[in-house]
């Protein structure tokens, strides 16, 4: 119980140390490339390609019977879900509150429509791998 | 690189709590679709969130690799968006009502604690004369 509490935390931690600097990289090189806009944020993109690799690990890890326990801690819980942040998502909106309430509700809205959406996809994209599978 | 290092350490120490508080809320609330550990997660961290914007806003004087530490690091990996897009698709084939439920803790409730903790620390702040 306890060692297995032990190795979770390594596969979850060592995924969660890639994921935040895989972020921190794409917050760098997006604020390089195109400056402090306001609307698109290196967030959204995190958060759009997070979600989109979400659907496609998820769907290929989990096509057997038994699925891989400690590969999709450290895939999906450490490395994915650290990769995307919503700490970060809501404090954009707040700062976007102060500017307009319509660019506010927009940046909400379009985000987590947008994020579903990718979701979906990546699920349908890999769909056909899982199916030659069984 | 001193950078770096902190960032992977704080996004280490924020996927492990997240982890963490997953296995809490399923003791709580077993195998349910609307009160995941993702949602308490994102509740608690949307919080300190809005007290480390209110510090760091309104703080005269601050170490950036706290801050970085903290924000872009800790809190980064804490909370988190994939799995929150992830449960609202899986929880289109479920009621309707589930949906609502969760999309509205999710997204207003993580909000209002957001300004919530903003506003609190911001007069804390102020009332005890900028720390």
């Amino acid at each position: 119980m306890f060692k297995n509490l032990i190795r979770e935390v390594i596969f979850v931690g060592l995924g969660g140390m890639i994921g935040a600097l895989l972020r921190h990289g794409t917050n760098s090189l997006f604020t390089s490339t195109f400056g402090n806009t306001s609307f698109i944020t290196a967030t959204t993109i995190e958060n759009v390609t997070g979600s989109f690799l979400i659907g496609v690990i998820f769907t290929l890890l989990n096509r057997k019977d038994s699925p891989n326990r400690m590969l999709n801690l450290f895939l999906l819980t450490g490395m994915i879900g650290s990769y995307t942040t919503y700490s970060g998502f809501m404090v954009e909106a707040f700062i976007l509150l102060n500017q307009s309430p319509l660019l506010f509700m927009g940046y909400l809205f379009s985000q987590v429509c947008i994020g579903l959406f990718s979701v979906v996809v990546g699920m349908k994209i890999v769909k056909p791998f899982t199916n030659s599978q069984e | 690189m001193a950078q770096i290092f902190l960032i992977a350490l704080g996004g280490a120490i924020g996927a492990v709590l997240r982890h963490l508080t997953g296995k809490v809320s399923m003791r709580f609330f077993g195998a349910t679709n609307v009160y995941t550990g993702t949602l308490f997660a994102n509740l608690l961290g949307c919080f300190i969130a809005g007290i480390l914007l209110a510090f760091f806003t309104h703080a005269e004087t601050f170490i950036e690799d706290t801050r970085l530490f903290l924000t872009i690091g800790v809190l980064g990996s804490y909370t988190t968006f994939s799995t929150f897009a992830f449960e609202t698709h899986r929880l289109f084939s479920k009621p309707l009502k589930e949906l609502l439920i969760y999309l509205f803790y999710q997204i207003a409730g993580a909000f209002i604690l957001l300004v919530c903790g903003y506003g609190i620390t911001a007069w804390l702040m102020r009332a005890l004369g900028n720390v």
